[in-house]
């Protein structure tokens, strides 16, 4: 079986976001990057399986630019076999999951798991998108998965509460906590990934022409009224005056 | 020409209350600009469909489909995709839900139209669409400005556009047009649990949260007959999700659900950076937490200083005679 996992590069989440002065966007500099903590566990749950399962493969693949390596290669270490870049800035949903597709249809996957959405542009898209351009089966989030005889067995959370699902392959699965735990590379993994090779290719699709204009950092700023815990009425009394309720 | 689809949700028979305020606005983009005209729509089986009296249309198409394994396949959404195609639809509104992500992201690719998630805001002028929408989980708002790509914008829970409308009077019954589809997915569901009697966490208007401040899961009564009182759904921190103390769907945050109920009271949680993420969108929000030097008490509207043991109990029964 080949699984693909798919990964964004975002600012880890103690990250402040500030604006960048010269220009209309926030300013990404001086900020720590982590791999995108959906797909961190999606990642974990394709070394599980592949650990537990006679040929199983699994490449990792992510579009951007060159900054991003010393974290794929920490994919590596985490236990994948192979890795591609598609390098590129790219500005829209729709960009990312083209060349997800463009890729995936030259090299054929059984099973394609990124996370539920990635924490920086939240769209939460890019799984459908490339199930859709795929043709495959699609379902997310996924909260836990396992492979049996003709496909896998899924655990989803819907609108109404959780499904069991017996989905078969090729599938795209958007993935979420507890499907696995995050891991920590090893020693033995981190030695093995410096040998194993990145591929880099160019971006293939064009640039979307919708794309964002601006950025801003958004100050909601709250009262931060301190109610004293004898006079509990003047906190209801508040919340009575500022809240509508139906 | 500007043919919106607006999707609309049922619980009930009824339209949710999202469902009801997008309308609304959909319905006010209508009347401010000439040529553009009203779709309705539902993926949900619906019996009867009441609007306001002044929405601009006087039917819904419902598509429904056999064999729907949550729509997972494109076969699950051709007859959706011919429909919106003969009616010449160039612009989708839909809210958010775990259903809509899985249709809408895909009819995005089939329909070629670009998808817009997490709305702020919207405004139509001169036959262009001008959008902002929030980013890095609520810390920060991007803006796009004028377009006229035909495109799918999906709004989160409680979108009200501007300026808040009263006018959300269900007052005129409109005709539901059927439409289905014989979908033979090659899924198939094993086993369904339903949430009950629950009220559900992404749809509340209230909602209750706790942390690592209330020590252990056997204290959680005190949490759940609060959210009782107020009809509020229950949250937790991840480190509860994560202890088994709550199941996994209830924690909020950067790796949970987010959250935009008109008021939050989070009970012995600390506000770490990555909890505020989820919760940042919600109206007002009250903290109940004994040290000041908690990170939440700079994210409050309301400070409640003190051990929750007391409060929280204090305040259910003062909410019982209020
Ligand atoms: C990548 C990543 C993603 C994460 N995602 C999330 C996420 O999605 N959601 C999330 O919540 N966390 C997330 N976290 C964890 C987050 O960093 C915090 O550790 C967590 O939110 C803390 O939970 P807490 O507030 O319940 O516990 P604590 O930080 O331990 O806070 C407990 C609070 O209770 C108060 N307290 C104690 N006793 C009482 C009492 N008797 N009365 C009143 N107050 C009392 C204390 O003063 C304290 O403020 C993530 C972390 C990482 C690294």
């Amino acid at each position: 079986m080949k699984i693909l996992v798919c990964i964004s590069i975002v600012p880890d989440t103690t990250s402040k976001i500030t604006k960048e002065d010269s220009n209309n966007f926030l300013t990404k500099k001086d900020l720590t990057f982590i791999v995108g903590p959906y797909d961190d566990y999606a990642l974990s749950r394709a070394i599980e399986i592949k650990e537990s399962n006679e040929n199983v493969e699994v490449g990792v693949f992510h579009v951007g630019l060159e900054a991003s390596e010393p974290l794929i290669r920490k994919c590596l270490a985490l236990g994948a076999d192979y890795a591609f870049r598609i390098n590129g800035e790219p500005k829209s949903s729709l960009q990312i999951a083209n060349e997800i597709c463009h890729y995936a249809k030259e090299n054929k996957f059984d099973l394609i798991l990124m996370g539920k959405e990635a924490i920086d542009y939240n769209s939460g898209m890019i799984h459908g998108l490339v199930a859709a351009g795929l043709n495959y089966n699609h379902f997310s989030p996924v909260m836990k998965l396992d492979v049996i005889e003709e496909g896998l067995e899924l655990q989803i959370e819907t609108d109404l509460g959780k499904s069991t699902i017996h989905c078969k392959l090729p599938a795209v699965l958007g993935c979420q906590e507890p499907i696995a735990e995050w891991k920590i590379p090893s020693m033995r993994g981190i030695m093995s990934a410096r040998t194993k090779e990145i591929q880099v290719f160019e971006m293939k699709t064009n640039q979307s022409n919708f794309e964002i204009s601006t950025e801003s950092v958004n100050e909601t700023n709250r009262k931060q009224i301190q109610i004293p815990k004898e006079n509990l009425e003047l906190l209801i009394q508040a919340l009575k005056k500022d809240i509508q309720f139906n | 020409m500007i043919n919106i689809a607006v999707f609309i949700d049922f619980k009930h028979d009824n339209l949710t209350n999202n469902s009801k305020l997008l309308l609304i606005f959909a319905n006010k983009l209508v009347e401010n600009n000439a040529g553009v005209q009203l779709y309705l729509y539902t993926v949900q089986s619906a019996n009867k469909c009441y609007v306001s009296a002044k929405v601009k249309t006087d039917s819904i198409t419902n598509f429904t489909i056999d064999n729907n394994v949550h729509y997972s396949s494109n076969a699950s959404l051709d007859h959706v995709v011919s429909h919106l195609k003969d009616t010449k639809i160039t612009h989708v509104f839909c809210t958010k839900s775990t259903t809509n992500d899985l249709i809408f992201a895909k009819l995005s690719m089939i329909l070629n139209f670009n998808i817009i998630t997490n709305i702020k805001s919207l405004q139509l002028e001169n036959g262009l669409f001008h959008f902002s929408k929030s980013i890095f989980s609520g810390k920060a708002i991007a803006k796009m400005n004028g377009t006229n790509e035909p495109c799918i914008a999906i709004f989160p829970k409680g979108f009200t556009g501007d300026d808040l409308s009263e006018d959300s009077l269900d007052t005129k019954e409109i005709k539901i047009v059927h439409i289905s589809s014989t979908n033979t997915s090659s899924s198939t569901i094993l086993e369904s649990s339903l949430i009950q009697n629950e009220i559900q966490l992404s749809e509340a208007e209230i909602v209750v949260g706790a942390g690592r401040g209330l020590k252990g899961p056997e204290n959680w009564d005190i949490i759940e007959n609060f959210a009782k009182k107020l009809k509020a759904a229950t949250a937790c921190s991840k480190p509860i999700s994560d202890l088994n103390w709550r199941p996994h769907h209830e924690h909020v945050g950067q790796t949970g659900i987010k959250i935009s109920p008109k008021l939050y009271i989070a009970c012995g949680i600390s506000g770490a950076i990555q909890h505020l993420a989820g919760v940042n969108g919600s109206g007002t929000i009250v903290v109940i937490n004994n040290d000041i030097e908690a990170p939440f008490t700079k994210h409050a509207d309301y400070i409640v200083l003190g051990d929750l043991f007391e409060i929280v109990p204090e305040l259910t029964k003062l909410f019982d005679e209020a």
